[in-house]
């Protein structure tokens, strides 16, 4: 299968999944047993998104195959090119630096990790830092709760223009969020409740209402009106490549999921068979949009 | 939402019972989360475990559900013959006699292609045969069991049934069987009646209790078994059910039935609309709204100058039924053919061929019908009569109302049991939500803080309690002016019939005088000597204070006699329809002001007791207790029927016939009411009108003395009831919670390791409530405004 380039419709939708690719690739070096917890059969887009970000030459290709097989050493390689190139925002970044603080300290109490390792883990952990500083800076000079608002703003203007069009109103609904999630507003969120538990609330409201209106104006019904699941999960996508494409995206984006704590986000991403049980099969806009709200900003 | 997503109301009804009942396990897997203390709690270890057995049964419910299609009709209209054509085969016999003395189910089982009739409820009936048997033996009863014995040979059977100490089995099978038993059925009620002796009517009331003929219907072979259990319920017509306490009981079988068919017969459709089977078809319509189908049965025997299709529905919908019923619900059809074109049919599916004509009559009937007269060349031919069946089965136009009245009752059906669920699962999600939000809180507060909390439910509970109290006094103040009001209607009633009695006393006088002169003048041509042997003393002194008015006529005395009978049913036909229009008006009054109060109060309180609790850091839930509501609306006339029938029942059963005047009528010729006939030298009449007024003062005291007890039972024992009801359920929830925090207390005794375990899994479990409580309520919403459609 071709490699999943950066610039693909899929990525163009789903900026945050360069972002989650990363952090991912980063929670995946398994020092403990030298090796990277991605190269699983089913993890083929993991693969195909890592050959889309390297480029298409076969020279690259073979370099990261060959770089994945050394080990924990040949991922750092990566990471470093990862963290630098893909990861853009704040969040990332962080979700990074932490698993790298990690790394060093697991580095430090395994012999036979050679100092060259440490050094590159040192230089990695200084170019992160040095990063968020950065964007703290700019976070400072421009105002956080600006920065959330054009962000809730933009993806909502990315919707309302028809840009997830061949999409079910749910998965448009997810979609958004995880963007949110990823970017300026979850900073904010994030950052909010540390401090101040009830803005915090106040934000995932806001949204959630935002959400409803959208919600409403897809399926034509007003925000407490009950109506079938299907009006929301009711797909558009008609070319089959497209499809698997998205399809692979989406059970990347949402793997997190697990029917139980995260119906909503599970049955969006993972297309189950079975449908959850703790999912409504009849639902209102509001019913949806609150409990995606909370799947997303809430897991853990 | 519409009745084409019944189905997505139900998955959703379904989807939640499964996680209801997978949460309530995981719950009762917690190690000291719930337990069996001496305290009524949102949910012990039994309740919970009671539960999950609830929702299990739920679930089946939801899967196989009862209809129930209720076939009202009398007798001619064919009623037994359109049932047997839903079945496709002769299921009930068809004679000219009425044959459902009791409502008998036939329920559509799959693979059973012999009928079979269960009957467990036989006890009653069995215990009437050995009061019969005792009754037969009674020398004084010796006359009438001979002369019932010679006029009628069904009779006879079932009284050398009874003497030969015969019983009644739980089970028949075939259709001979089953028809010596509805027969014998029939027979024993109206023995029973002969004889004077109560048939246990009592006993049949609920469908668990009628008689059960499980047979596979024909057209239903194919259908999916999950669509829900189909059973047509027989019931007895019109005219038929006899007495007001079993029309009574008709009338809420009706109301349970999924949907109803009333078959009607097009060859009498004008002359066989009478008052009574009118009446009761437009009560049936007011009960069954939206699941009411008329079947215009006998449509074959339409000729050229019948009425049309259009002019039969339109003189159905407007002037036999008052509207109540819409033109796409009513279909001309003819049920003969229906039923021998899917009995036909039934036959070849099963043997491949038709029985023998000479054997069977039904199979003559059929070829007739469907291969014209010269049939018997046509008869071998299969193919021929494969097509014949189906030109048949078009003609009969049976199809769309069979499919229309299953249908409705799949839909009807299927809200009822949802609802069922519905409220099932909003309790115990709310309870579920209670517990483990309370318990989770709880653990991070201290002793004091809890006990403080108790005595505030405390307080709540004593409030609902007062509140409870209030509203007991507000029925019963309700009820007196209610009898108040009756009352004030009788004292009108009374003093209308004692001037009425004035009035014709005087006219009696009157006429009295005037045959007096008459005789004075008779008696002044007669000799001194008769003169004095005359003994009839009243002729000379005429009183206008005597209260005895003689007549030498009899026709005139009985003329007198008949206008005081009519002019008084007139004025008991009046305070009827007076009381009745009272009642209904004060009832519903009452009733909806008595809701609005109700629920306001006690939103009140659990307002506050939420918010409150809020503020404290517990959140909880509680939603008031839907009411059902009593309805009256079917009870005015009813009730009113109930107040006579109790009273006329030990002296005159069966008697009475057309109301209140009837019995009155009755009275007047059954009992002494100072109509007295005095055979003398000559004859004269009397009417002493002291004693006319007496007794009809006192009867219609008497018929009427039943009203506070009446009033009792339709109106304030089921108010109190609902009232009680709801206060309970009420209580028990705040109750509940008073327990939760109790045990909350005794959490404190756990180690700090175990305390902390239990919440996290309190932690966990809480993120699922709020959604699962909201869907339960959001699911009753979706279901309540359809269950009163």
């Amino acid at each position: 299968m071709p490699p999943v380039e950066i610039k693909n419709d899929v990525f163009r939708a789903m900026n945050f999944l360069p972002e989650k690719f990363v952090v991912d690739f980063a929670n995946g070096i398994d020092v403990a047993r030298d090796h990277i917890r991605f190269q699983r059969e089913n993890d083929k887009f993991l693969m195909r998104i890592l050959n889309g970000f390297s480029g298409k030459s076969a020279r690259r290709q073979n370099e990261i195959n060959q770089s994945l097989a050394d080990g924990v050493e040949g991922a750092l390689k990566w990471l470093t090119e990862l963290a630098h190139s893909v990861a853009k925002t704040n969040y990332a970044l962080v979700k990074v630096n932490e698993r790298v603080a990690v790394i060093q300290k697991n580095v430090i109490d395994l012999a036979h990790y050679s100092a060259e390792t440490r050094q590159k883990l040192e230089a990695l952990s200084v170019q992160l830092h040095s990063r968020i500083d950065q964007l703290s800076h700019e976070i400072n000079r421009i105002d956080i709760t600006q920065k959330a608002k054009i962000q809730l703003d933009h993806v909502f203007d990315k919707w309302g223009a028809g840009r997830l069009n061949h999409f079910s109103p749910i998965t448009k609904c997810y979609i958004t969020l995880e963007e949110l999630y990823w970017g300026n507003f979850g900073d904010l969120c994030r950052s909010q409740i540390e401090n101040n538990q009830t803005l915090a609330q106040t934000m995932l409201e806001n949204l959630a209402n935002r959400l409803i209106q959208q919600l409403t104006k897809e399926a034509d019904t007003t925000a407490q009106q009950r109506v079938g699941l299907s009006t929301w999960t009711n797909q558009h996508i008609t070319s089959e490549q497209i499809a698997t494409d998205w399809i692979e995206a989406l059970n990347y984006a949402g793997d997190w999921a697990e029917p139980d704590p995260h119906p909503f986000v599970f049955t969006t991403t993972q297309m189950p068979n079975q449908l959850p049980v703790f999912l409504p099969r009849i639902c209102s806009a509001e019913r949806v949009a609150e409990a995606m709200v909370s799947e997303i900003f809430e897991r853990n | 939402m519409h009745e084409h997503n019944i189905e997505l109301l139900k998955k959703e009804a379904q989807r939640l019972v499964k996680s209801e009942a997978s949460l309530l396990k995981e719950m009762l897997n917690i190690e000291g989360l719930l337990v069996d203390i001496n305290q009524e709690q949102s949910l012990s270890k039994a309740s919970a475990e009671q539960a999950v057995g609830v929702l299990e049964d739920e679930q089946r419910k939801l899967e196989n559900f009862d209809m129930i299609i209720a076939v009202v009709g009398t007798m001619k209209a064919g009623k037994s013959t359109t049932i047997n054509a839903i079945v496709g085969s002769e299921v009930l016999p068809n004679r000219n006699r009425p044959m459902t003395a009791l409502p008998t189910l036939i329920r559509h089982t799959k693979g059973q292609t012999t009928p079979v009739l269960k009957f467990e409820n036989n006890q009653p009936i069995n215990e009437l045969i050995l009061n019969l048997e005792k009754e037969i033996q009674n020398q004084n009863q010796f006359k009438k069991i001979e002369s019932l014995c010679q006029s009628d040979p069904d009779m006879k059977r079932l009284i050398e049934f009874i003497s030969s100490k015969n019983r009644y089995e739980n089970q028949y099978q075939g259709s001979d069987a089953i028809f010596d038993f509805l027969r014998g059925l029939n027979d024993l009620v109206r023995l029973s009646r002969e004889i004077d002796i109560d048939f246990p009517f009592e006993k049949y009331i609920s469908m668990n209790q009628f008689p059960i003929i499980e047979i596979e219907f024909v057209h239903l072979k194919e259908t999916d078994s999950n669509q829900g259990r189909l059973s047509l319920l027989d019931t007895p017509g019109p005219n038929e059910a006899g007495q007001p306490h079993l029309r009574k009981m008709m009338r809420e079988q009706l109301q349970k039935a999924s949907a109803v068919l009333a078959v009607l017969d097009y060859t009498q459709l004008k002359s066989d609309a009478d008052y009574e089977v009118r009446k009761e078809l437009q009560e049936i319509a007011d009960t069954s709204k939206n699941r009411l189908y008329a079947i215009v049965n006998k449509f074959d025997q339409q000729d050229r100058r019948g009425d049309d299709e259009e002019t039969i529905k339109n003189f159905i919908s407007l002037d036999l039924m008052k509207e109540k019923i819409t033109n796409d619900s009513i279909f001309p059809v003819s049920s003969k053919w229906a039923y021998l074109a899917n009995r036909a049919k039934h036959e070849i599916s099963l043997k491949n061929n038709l029985p023998d004509f000479e054997k069977e009559d039904w199979v003559q009937d059929f070829a007739e019908e469907a291969l014209g007269k010269r049939w018997k060349g046509k008869i071998n031919d299969r193919e021929e009569i494969l097509q014949a069946i189906e030109d048949l089965w078009t003609d009969s136009r049976f199809e769309l109302p069979l499919k229309k009245v299953i249908e409705t009752a799949h839909s009807r059906a299927a809200i009822f049991a949802i609802d069922s669920t519905a409220a099932k699962l909003l309790n115990f999600s709310e309870r579920m939500s209670n517990l483990i939000n309370i318990r989770e809180t709880a653990i991070k507060k201290d002793a004091q803080e809890l006990q403080t909390q108790i005595q505030h439910l405390e307080k709540d509970i004593s409030e609902i309690e007062n509140s409870e109290k209030k509203c007991k006094t507000n029925i019963s103040q309700t009820m007196i002016s209610l009898e108040q009001k009756a009352d004030a209607v009788l004292r009108n009633t009374k003093k209308e019939a004692i001037e009425l009695i004035k009035n014709y006393f005087e006219e009696g006088k009157r006429i009295e005088k005037q045959e007096n002169q008459k005789t004075k003048e008779e008696l002044r041509n007669k000799s001194l000597i008769r003169k004095l042997l005359s003994t009839n003393k009243s002729h000379d002194d005429f009183d206008m204070n005597n209260p005895i008015m003689s007549f030498s006529d009899r026709s005139t005395a009985l003329d007198l006699k008949e206008k005081i009978n009519k002019s008084v049913s007139t004025v008991l036909q009046n305070t009827e329809e007076i009381i009745i229009k009272e009642m209904k008006d004060a009832l519903s009054e009452f009733q909806n002001l008595f809701h609005q109060n109700l629920q306001s109060s006690t939103q009140s309180i659990v307002e506050r007791m939420e918010k409150r609790s809020k503020e404290d850091g517990f959140e909880i839930n509680i939603s008031i207790p839907s009411l059902s509501g009593v309805n009256f609306n079917v009870s005015a006339s009813q009730m009113l029927d109930d107040i006579i029938s109790e009273k006329t029942e030990t002296v005159t059963r069966q008697r009475r016939k057309s109301g209140v005047w009837g019995t009155i009528c009755k009275w007047f010729d059954t009992d002494d009411w100072g109509w007295e006939e005095y055979q003398r030298k000559e004859s004269y009449y009397v009417i002493n009108i002291d004693s006319v007024h007496k007794k009809m003062v006192s009867q219609i005291d008497s018929v009427f003395s039943g009203m506070g007890e009446t009033i009792s039972i339709y109106v304030s024992k089921p108010l109190n009831k609902e009232l009680e009801d709801f206060f309970d359920e009420l209580r028990k929830k705040v109750e509940g919670i008073r327990g939760n925090l109790l045990q909350s207390i005794t959490d404190k005794n756990l180690n700090k390791m175990k305390q902390e375990a239990l919440f996290l899994e309190l932690g966990r479990l809480r993120k699922s409530m709020p959604a699962i409580v909201k869907d339960s309520k959001s699911l009753k919403g979706d279901i309540e405004p359809l269950v009163t459609q």
